[in-house]
This record gives C-alpha cells, structure tokens and sequence, in this order.
C-alpha cells in the first residue's frame, strides 16, 4: 500500500494554474507545470509553455534556484503555442529541487527576467511543498 | 483473489483521493495572474499616421506580490506596418518599461504588490498610409472575465472624417481643430477586434 502511494505520488505534485488574459495586452506564464519526485530531488519535470518567445530556440536561457544556475541546452526550438518538457538530460549541468520548496526563475539569453514558480517554503509560493500532501496521506 | 481486489479497490480509492486532494491544492493556489481591470484609449488619427495612447489597469487581489510577464501585440499587416515609435510606462513610477520584442509585438515585465493595483501606459505611433487602424481584442470565449470598463476615444482632425468604426459610438464632441468621438463600455467582453477608418472630408 505504501509502495502504491509513493508511486502515486511520484511526479505528480505541484501544478500551477494561469489563466492567459486573453485581451490586449496577454499575460505570459511560460512555465505551466512542475512535477517532482519524491525519490529522487534531480527526477524533476518542467513544462514550459511558449506563448510567444523573442527567440526561435532557447539557447542560452538558463534556470536559477535558491542555490543553483543551470543553462538549458542549446538548440531547443520553440514554436508558438508549443510545450516544451525540461528535465535534466535538457540542461548544461545536473539540478536539483528540493522537495522543501524551491523558487524556480526562468531567464532568457540576455538574463531578462521571463517566469518564475514557488513552492513550499520559499518567500511568495504558489503551491505547498509535495511533502504536506504525502504527510497527510501517510496519516490516512 | 480476495484480497488482491480489495487491495486493487483501495489503490483506486486512494487515487481518488490523492487526485482530490491535488485538485484541492491547485484551486485554492492564489493567483498568479493579475486581474485585468480596464483599459482606457485615446487613438489620434492624421493622414498618414495612427497614435495610440493607452491606460491599462491591473488589480492584485491576493496576498503576495505579483510577477508576470505582458505580451502586448500589434495587427501587423501591409497596410499596418509594425510601430514606429513604443513607449511603455508605469503609471505609478513613471518609469520606462525594459521591452522585448519581435516583429509582432512587445513585452514587458508587471509588478503588483499584494492587494494593490498597478497601470501602464503605452503609447505607439504607427503609419496608417491606408488610413485604417485596428486595434486587437481577442476574442471572449477564452477570457476568464470581461473588462469592468473600456474607454475608447477618437480623435479626428478637421480636415478628415471618421468613415467607420466596428464599435457604436456613444457620443462626440468638436474641440478645437478637431472632432472626438467617445465609446465606453462597462462589463466588456468583445468579440472583435476595434477597427476605424477615415478619410478626406468632402
């Protein structure tokens, strides 16, 4: 039982919401979805979603953490509308999300400000820590 | 046998659950995403040139700040080239917004401290040889609420008249040198983009 709920509860946790405001001018959320995996802090997954880029790939954009820099490898495309998956293999060097709380920033090539997504106990988080919910489901 | 089936209903049972509790979380997440209140548009029109001065406004309703990135486009055509001329400011600083661009639009970062609202203004000039202009409301299907106001004036230089605009106008006035038209809206959430054109007054 506890086996099946772990494996539930792998990858699965934090989702984020937006709404795109669909009128003149349209709010941006380019990363759309984060999972994360409760066995494993670099088994994470980020969806990007690419509204509209500046750019027709992501080369040089790069991701920080609370303790981490990472660039996304060169030559990914981004088409308009498109959902990107980012996972380690897509990255220059190894990241890892604490399961805690993280706060994820998403920069372009030119180090401009793009998204960023909190969770747990970082400053302004948008969603709880995974933790809270196996908690609760331990407790059950 | 039966045990395995009552083990396989409660590991449905408990993905009910966890699919519950995960939905829970996510609609009781606070917002990401500013609320757009209104806007408010003055479009000054001349022969051969469109200027569009514009006041978007913006409310926060929850309780942490608000980050967000803006995409603000163009209807870019052969008629309408892209602007010349964009300035985007905060109304509260009075700052020049850093923008990013393409050939379609801009963009810009909005802050908005928690329970507050934040406006900007933008301003662009853009060559209207065809003396048309459009202006691009998408379309409501997708919003997730209408504008609680929309105000938009026209201002048309005597020697021109306003030939056609898609939206009813409420009233206009003479000012010196010029006609103005006025249309305002209140739980707006339109279906099509706001198109004016005009020519030589006869």
């Amino acid at each position: 039982m506890k086996q099946m709920s772990r494996s539930l509860l792998l990858g699965l946790f934090v989702l984020i919401p937006w709404q795109l405001v669909q009128t003149n001018p349209i709010a941006l959320k380019f990363i759309s979805e984060l999972q994360l995996d409760a066995q494993d802090p670099e088994g994470w997954t980020i969806e990007l979603n690419v509204v509209w880029s500046p750019d027709s790939t992501l080369d040089g954009w790069f991701i920080t953490t609370n303790n981490d820099t990472v660039f996304l490898d060169s030559g990914i495309q981004v088409s308009e509308g498109a959902y990107l998956v980012i996972q380690n293999d897509n990255l220059s060097s190894t990241l890892s999300l604490a399961m805690s709380g993280e706060t994820i920033t998403l920069f372009n090539s030119s180090g401009q400000w793009m998204d960023a997504l909190a969770y747990g106990d970082a400053e302004h988080a948008e969603a709880p820590s995974p933790l809270v919910l196996m908690l609760k489901e331990e407790q059950r | 046998m039966k045990s395995g089936k009552t083990e396989q209903g409660r590991g449905a049972h408990l993905t009910m659950l966890l699919l519950f509790f995960c939905s829970f979380g996510v609609e009781n997440l606070p917002s990401q995403t500013p609320i757009f209140l209104g806007e408010d548009l003055v479009i000054y029109v001349s022969d051969s040139l469109c200027v569009l001065r514009g006041e978007y406004h913006f409310l926060n309703p929850g309780t942490t700040p608000i980050k967000t990135r803006l995409y603000y486009p163009f209807p870019v055509s052969e008629e309408l080239p892209f602007p010349d001329r964009v300035e985007v400011l905060s109304m509260e600083s009075g700052a020049l917004l850093p923008l990013l661009g393409d050939m379609r639009g801009v963009s810009f970062v909005l802050e908005i401290d928690s329970l507050s609202q934040s406006s900007i203004y933008v301003e662009y000039w853009q060559t209207a040889e065809y003396n048309s202009f459009e202006y691009i409301l998408t379309t409501t299907q997708k919003w997730s609420r209408a504008l609680e106001w929309a105000t938009y004036e026209i201002h048309v230089p005597e020697h021109l008249e306003l030939e056609y605009c898609s939206l009813a106008l409420d009233t206009s006035w003479v000012e010196i040198e010029k006609m103005v038209y006025f249309i305002s809206r209140e739980n707006y959430a339109p279906v099509k983009n706001f198109e004016i054109k005009w020519g030589l007054k006869l």
